[in-house]
């Protein structure tokens, strides 16, 4: 055993030193050389943690066992990944001189985690990236260490054997509350799971951006209305907004709901979700064949888009559209060419996510000061219906080469950022070097034993030690999120610090989701109030696998079938009866077959 | 000039007036997008920019120019071009020569052009070039975006075109001095052809100054982008309905004033080319006065 | 042989650039055609991906919607071909006749910028100039009585849209070979023509127009090549689901298709369809001009 130790330590050693070279002499150079020769430094990894059951624990050289935040890998490691930096153009990720590949995080991993990173490709935008992964595979390229994948490159890789299975790797070395958040939201890995075996981490969102109602509040203080608590209340409000002239330039040009159609009810701004909880608890989209599914009280999931309720919505928008109420170009436009009308001050209603209140929202204040779009709770239907789309609460995953060896290395660095995003008192993986922000003089400045994350000028610190020569914050998601693939959030764990500043708008943020908390703008956070004040019913889409074989041939047919029916409705140029033709179209062409996959996925992920 | 005739006065007044309108209808839209390159995000956002610019800013400008990485993008942009035009001109022209030639004269050039031409409509796709340029290890180098497009049939077509209307007796006094054909290519035909070589090269600037997909593709890394390439992947996709949002990204949403202001920058030095190689064009060289 | 080569041979070295560097750089690749004919894996490679014959333009055609695309996408770049071609030859026509250098240049330049605004920023400007609410557009036409018309929503409306905004943005840019082509012309032959009395109209349709008419041919036949190409990059930021039984074109249909699967099959194998039926085209022009006129086009 010994031996075995010994000698592994010694070629660890030279390859560390010769990796040490080869990355000097070729960082961001070709990728192919490297790749040979790198690989058996992952083979030949000890370690010092505790947890470690095997060769290296009996280790005497290791002669105190360190805390699970203080896991340093010697010889050090490499991790290979790509990623998707579209923070490279925005001049606030890096400082001048640094980069993705070398930057304070890069350096910091090397000297206090034995772990280099080194980046397969980088790209700058979402499609690219799929593109770079595709290629890379087709020249016979190795797959790099740790990456993000979605949709159908996942799938490809999933059935091409091509990941490693991780339930080992997540008993083994994942951070406690992160197994639990794993178990929570068990259901959003349906698109990872092969075999009863899980074979990608999800990234979580917030899932704060549940819909709220934004109205222009001095529009309604014109007209003497009141904030519309039902349906029919917001109708009259839309019938007010669009013939009471309600910003008095005595001309007839204001609408009531500035709304995109282009892409169907269900959108990530100006979505009309809200409309459709109102007059049934089926939950609608026509833009994607995998949203929503519905779960019926036999215990079945059906498409909402065929739902036969789907007509009340369709009713009402096709009355609101031939009133007037709506902007009567809705159906060529995508959500931020209609928010142009709550902008310009010409819609006075527009749904969506809480941070409209900065854009574009806030810019109609900025244009009109005495435009105020304030957030309200959503109204509710004649029959008490009231509700919201649910956001889904993951995207893409992070999935690692089959033949990947350093995955505790890996998961060190994970639970460090997790326990950061955590912080929770108490927790071993809670690094306490990064205790009062990652790294000073990045994202926080410490002047007279205050740390100061943002407005640096204001709080009187001095030019020259701004993280930015222009005084903004350094965008360090970037940097951080380096091998993760993915930016991790806790969903829905800023409930409390949005009713702390609720409360008090001056109180002094002490963990680092409060200074996130208090970046927002006002409006934003009264939004966000508003939203975790009205406790309603989220549609939540029950089907979270990857696309079925019939999704696949016939998906695009049928989102162009379902919102070009509806629009049509909604534009009057078919008479809302056509809704039966369109489901039996639907359903003939591949929606059958489609709700027959589904369900046969939900009875066997159920 | 000769001709005077009452209705071409008429006409020249209203052919004057005619291309002025349409000159106007062109501009308009542009200088749109250059008051909106120069207005604050709030005015853009609510679009309510017409052709002065609302909230004066050169913030756009500032974030684009200031960026280090904007300058090594540009850079490798103009050496990708020049580069990229040279290569091709010198190759198409050459090509050309021979393929202006009679089939009497040149018995063969038929198969040739039909070799190029057939590459013209079919090509093997991203894949296999991407294969082909990873195996030849010119990812990451500028090669990999110059000598894939350096023959364009297109160009050469085009050119083969010009070069037979140059008259023939032109070619024959310079052989019967004993001149070779690569001497007749070089000091007969191309002096005479000049207004052809402006605009064949002036598309090619155009192509390459243009072209972002392949530095995607070929580049591993966007510090190597050349302009087009940067400049295209500042815009941020606009489709967000699967991906969350977050505080420090909204910022980035509405970036039409990045936008526009990125045409510009983008545009500016085809721009400044441009009125040089006019010249060609407008005032070519005449060949009756070469001839004698 | 050996006299055929100590004839020609200064011809074939002059090629040889071209020929070697379009050999690496268009055939070989070529070979990565046959994935029209498998249902292409990356992962798998184009060794080990399955063969799956003609299904990928099988599914093209008996694709619910496949008839209607490929009618919309050649109705649309038929429309698109003619209007692209005589626009450019009459401007460059007209422009021919100005004669002050320094109005010709600014005309010129004027008309030739358009062609580098991306159809993205386009877009959102057409969307803004042809609102029926108070576009400027609908606002003239109202002006004179007319009502006004939801160009971007009404199927036969967006189809003249496309065509009209496309001639718009490349006239300028197009006009610029005939324009070289028209300077190119001996003044020799103008000045000899009027001293026969020919007009000034005459002699605009008796020398200008033959004598470019060889590039006008070729420009022809060269865009018949791509009369399945209708414009991807405007299409897809005009269309919307009101105008999809006008406005939807094959590579619309490709990118939407591919976005859901990254079917590089798929999109390959309709491709090679267009390639085809473009090339088709392009060898029947030749053949007829040289049949009818004897005159090779390239």
């Amino acid at each position: 055993m010994s031996r075995y130790v010994r000698h592994t330590r010694l070629s660890a050693l030279i390859i560390a030193i010769g990796l040490t070279t080869t990355l000097a002499a070729c960082s961001g150079g070709g990728s192919d050389k490297q790749d040979k020769e790198t690989p058996p430094a992952s083979t030949t990894t000890t370690n010092t943690t505790e947890k470690n059951t095997d060769a290296s624990a009996t280790d005497t050289e290791t002669t105190k066992p360190t805390e699970l935040w203080n896991q340093k890998f010697d010889p050090p490691v490499t991790i290979t990944t790509a990623i998707l930096d579209d923070g490279t153009s925005r001049g606030n990720a890096f400082k001048p001189g640094e980069s993705m590949e070398d930057n304070a995080n890069t350096r910091w991993m090397s000297e206090n985690m034995g772990i280099n990173v080194k980046f397969d490709f980088i790209v700058t935008k979402p499609e690219d990236y799929e593109t770079k992964l595709r290629l890379l595979l087709s020249s016979g390229g190795k797959l790099p260490d740790a990456f993000a994948a979605g949709g159908d490159p996942l799938q490809s890789l999933l059935e091409a054997n091509k990941l490693m299975p991780l339930d080992e790797a997540i008993e083994k070395y994942a951070h406690p509350e992160y197994k639990k958040l794993l178990e929570k939201y068990g259901y959003a890995l349906g698109e990872v799971k092969k075999d009863g075996k899980i074979y990608g981490l999800p990234a979580f969102f917030m899932g704060d951006e549940g819909t709220v109602m934004w109205i222009r509040k001095d529009w309604l203080d014109s007209l003497g209305l009141q904030p519309p608590a039902t349906l029919d209340e917001f109708e009259n409000v839309l019938d007010q907004f669009t013939t009471g002239d309600p910003d008095k330039n005595g001309k007839n040009d204001t609408i009531g709901l500035a709304v995109p159609l282009k892409e169907g009810p269900w959108t990530w701004m100006g979505q009309t979700d809200a409309i459709v909880s109102a007059l049934t608890d089926q939950m609608i989209n026509t833009y994607d064949v995998r949203l929503f599914w519905n779960k019926g009280a036999d215990g079945k999931l059906s498409y909402g888009a065929i739902h036969p309720d789907a007509k009340l919505y369709l009713q009402k928008m096709r009355d609101w559209m031939s009133k007037g109420y709506m902007d009567q170009e809705a159906g060529i436009k995508d959500p931020a060419k209609a928010s142009e009308l709550a902008a310009s001050g010409k819609a006075g209603i527009m749904f969506g996510p809480f941070w409209m209140g900065e854009w574009p929202l806030g810019d109609a204040t900025k244009n009109n000061p005495k435009a105020d779009f304030e957030p309200y709770p959503l109204p509710a239907g004649s029959t008490g219906l009231v509700g919201r789309a649910e956001k889904p609460l993951t995207q893409g995953f992070t999935v690692f080469r089959k033949d990947f060896k350093n995955i505790e290395a890996w998961f060190a660095y994970f639970n460090k950022i997790f326990a950061k995003k955590l912080e929770m008192t108490g927790d071993p993986y809670f690094d306490p070097r990064w205790k009062d922000g990652y790294y000073e003089g990045y994202d926080y400045v410490k002047q007279d034993g205050k740390i100061i994350k943002s407005n640096y000028e204001a709080a009187g610190v001095p030019a020259d030690k701004w993280p930015l020569k222009d005084g903004g914050n350094i965008d360090i998601r970037y940097m951080m999120t380096n091998i993760l693939g993915n930016f991790t959030s806790i969903p829905l764990s800023n409930v409390d610090a949005v009713k702390k500043f609720l409360t008090d708008p001056n109180a002094e943020p002490v963990t680092a989701l409060e200074f996130d908390t208090k970046q927002m703008k006002k409006r934003q956070l009264d939004a966000a109030g508003v939203r975790i004040n009205q406790t309603v019913t989220e549609g939540k889409n029950y089907f979270t696998g990857a696309m079925t074989p019939t999704m696949k041939s016939k998906g695009e047919l049928l989102k162009k079938l379902a919102t070009e029916s509806y629009l049509k409705i909604i534009y009057g140029e078919k008479p809302i009866e056509y809704f039966d033709e369109f489901v039996k179209q639907w359903l003939d062409n591949g929606g059958q077959k489609i709700t027959d996959e589904v369900n046969e996925w939900y009875a066997k992920n159920q | 000039m000769r001709y005077r005739s009452r209705s071409y006065t008429v006409f020249t007044y209203s052919n004057t007036v005619f291309l002025s309108l349409l000159s106007l209808v062109c501009i308009l839209p542009l200088i749109h997008v250059f008051a909106l390159s120069l207005s604050s995000r709030a005015a853009a956002t609510a679009n309510i920019v017409n052709f002065w610019p609302i909230g004066f800013t050169t913030d756009a400008y500032v974030k684009t120019l200031g960026n280090a990485a904007f300058l090594r993008s540009l850079w490798i942009g103009l050496e990708r071009t020049v580069l990229g035009t040279i290569l091709s001109m010198a190759v198409v022209t050459m090509a050309s020569y021979s393929l202006s030639k009679t089939n009497y004269k040149f018995p063969g050039r038929t198969v040739y052009i039909w070799i190029f031409v057939f590459t013209m409509l079919f090509s093997g796709g991203l894949i296999p070039s991407y294969i082909l340029i990873s195996k030849l290890h010119l990812i990451d180098t500028i090669w990999a975006l110059v000598l894939p497009s350096a023959v364009s049939v297109w160009n050469m077509i085009l050119m083969l075109n010009f070069f037979r209307t140059i008259p023939q007796d032109l070619e024959e006094a310079a052989h019967i001095d004993g001149a070779g054909h690569l001497r007749v290519l070089w000091s007969v035909y191309l002096p005479v052809s000049m207004p052809s070589i402006a605009t064949l090269s002036l598309f090619t600037m155009v192509f390459h100054w243009n072209s972002w997909f392949d530095g995607v593709i070929y580049m591993s890394n966007p510090r190597e982008y050349p302009l087009a390439t940067y400049l295209h992947s500042m815009i941020v996709s606009d489709n967000l309905s699967r991906v969350g949002v977050t505080l420090e990204s909204i910022d980035n949403f509405s970036n039409r004033t990045i936008k526009s202001a990125q045409i510009f920058i983008g545009a500016l030095p085809i721009l400044i080319v441009y009125p040089f190689l006019q010249k060609y064009f407008v005032k070519g060289i005449v060949l009756g006065s070469v001839k004698s | 042989m050996a006299a055929y080569w100590r004839k020609t041979w200064p011809f074939h070295v002059l090629l040889w650039p071209a020929l070697a560097l379009c050999i690496v750089f268009q055939y070989i690749p070529l070979f990565g055609v046959v994935i029209a004919f498998q249902d292409y894996e990356p992962w798998l490679g184009i060794k080990g991906s399955p063969w799956v014959g003609f299904a990928h333009f099988h599914y093209l055609f008996t694709y619910p919607d496949g008839k209607q695309i490929i009618w919309n996408t050649l109705i649309i770049s038929a429309f698109k071909l003619v209007v692209n071609l005589i626009i450019p030859i009459v401007f460059a026509l007209l422009l021919n006749e100005v004669r002050k250098v320094y109005f010709k240049r600014v005309v010129q330049t004027l008309v030739y910028l358009p062609h580098f605004l991306s159809w993205v920023i386009l877009g959102g400007i057409l969307i803004d100039i042809l609102s029926t609410e108070g576009g400027i557009i609908n606002r003239a036409l109202n002006s004179f009585g007319i009502d006004s018309i939801f160009f971007l929503g009404d199927g036969q409306w967006f189809r003249f849209t496309v065509v009209l905004s496309d001639v718009w943005k490349e006239f300028g840019f197009s006009a610029i070979i005939f324009l070289a082509t028209l300077v190119g012309i001996n003044p020799a032959l103008y000045e000899a023509a009027e001293i026969d009395g020919a007009s000034r109209w005459q002699q605009v349709t008796m020398i200008s127009v033959p004598l470019i008419m060889p590039i006008i041919i070729v420009v022809a036949t060269l865009s018949l090549g791509r009369i399945l190409d209708a414009g991807f990059d405007q299409i897809l930021n005009l269309y919307n689901p009101l105008v999809y039984s006008h406005g939807d074109i094959i590579d619309t249909f490709v990118y939407r298709e591919g976005l859901n699967n990254g079917q590089f099959s798929f999109g390959t194998a309709v491709g090679l369809f267009k390639s085809a039926i473009g090339f088709i085209l392009i060898v029947i022009s030749y053949r007829m001009a040289f049949k009818l006129a004897n005159y090779r086009i390239f």
